[in-house]
């Protein structure tokens, strides 16, 4: 691929996902299947409303599914990657991988 | 919060996260501290009913209790996608056939099948320090579990402090001390440490925490 090439991709890159705790979230949902809010929580480190904020965007991006659900008598949100979101962070990380290589 | 933003690390700390708590590291030293003490009895041939020495069966059970009670709360929901899980299938049959062997190992101590019995003895100790050790380093750098290091080595530690250091000898006492116990003790003190760390790193508080629309 042409350096030219690379820099307008990255350039252009998906905004939604290129912010460092979206592509934290988006790593840890490509690697499991569905996940809760709590789980999230503790993994990212993030506030109650900065993780909701950041999961909200994926979900309007059409990337992430969020489902309420009870377990136990709680309440229990339960985030899962669509194919949208999955076919959009490979290529994201694929572009990045090119760029970073050329550095 | 990650300090890399390697997608790759993130999958392998995500498959690996059940770990972290340390629990399955004081079960391999129990593990090995049962089987010592377990050896012990026959050598200074105390008198104990065999149905008392097959207690160490009992370990699952505090073991999956604390999990369901201190690690699940604390970590969430996660359910791994079958691709991504081949490693933890990996784990899973690793801890069966150890779970196994010890269970062999225990029967043919106590009902003396000698076939068994006689064949454990006569490997080199320094030999099954190298099988174990190996073994364990092999397991751990397939799936990614670090902690398995410490586990191999620290029962490694133990067939040395007993045959080329001689320390049963010297101190007059049964080997199987040097060769399972201490390191069984090493081990639960490393994953008690771990298990510490993890208390602090993920309390109870986020569980009530959940998900708000923008």
């Amino acid at each position: 691929m042409s350096e030219d090439l690379i820099i307008k991709q990255v350039i252009g890159t998906d905004k939604i996902i290129h912010e460092p705790a979206r592509i934290v979230l988006l790593a840890i949902l490509n690697a499991a299947e569905q996940v809760d809010f709590t789980f999230l929580l503790n993994e990212t480190g993030l506030s109650q409303g900065n993780l909701s904020s950041h999961l909200s965007k994926l979900e309007k991006a059409g990337y992430v599914s969020i489902e309420k659900t009870f377990y136990k008598k709680r309440p229990r949100t339960l985030i899962s990657m669509n194919k949208k979101g999955k076919s959009a962070f490979e290529e994201y990380l694929k572009t990045m991988r090119e760029f970073y290589k050329k550095l | 919060m990650y300090k890399k933003l390697d997608p790759k690390q993130i999958e392998k700390s995500v498959l690996f996260l059940q770990s972290r708590d340390g629990i399955l590291d004081i079960f391999f030293g129990l593990t090995l501290g049962a089987a010592g003490i377990n050896g012990m009895y026959t050598s200074l041939e105390w008198n104990i009913p065999w149905y008392i020495r097959f207690l160490i069966l009992i370990l699952l059970v505090p073991m999956l209790l604390a999990k369901y009670f201190i690690t699940t709360p604390r970590i969430g929901y996660i359910k791994m996608q079958p691709v991504k899980g081949g490693r933890l299938i990996i784990l899973k049959i690793f801890l069966l056939i150890s779970f196994g062997l010890t269970i062999l190992m225990l029967a043919a101590s106590i009902f003396k099948v000698q076939f068994i019995h006689g064949q454990m003895l006569s490997i080199p100790p320094v030999i099954l320090f190298g099988a174990i050790l190996l073994l364990m380093s092999f397991v751990a750098w397939l799936i990614g579990l670090y902690s398995l290091y410490v586990v191999g080595l620290a029962a490694g530690i133990g067939f040395f402090l007993d045959k080329p250091l001689g320390l049963d000898t010297i101190f007059n006492l049964p080997g199987d001390l040097f060769i399972f116990c201490i390191p069984g003790a090493l081990i639960i003190i490393y994953g008690t440490i771990r298990l510490a760390r993890f208390l602090k790193t993920h309390p109870l508080q986020n569980v009530k925490a959940d998900f708000e629309h923008e």
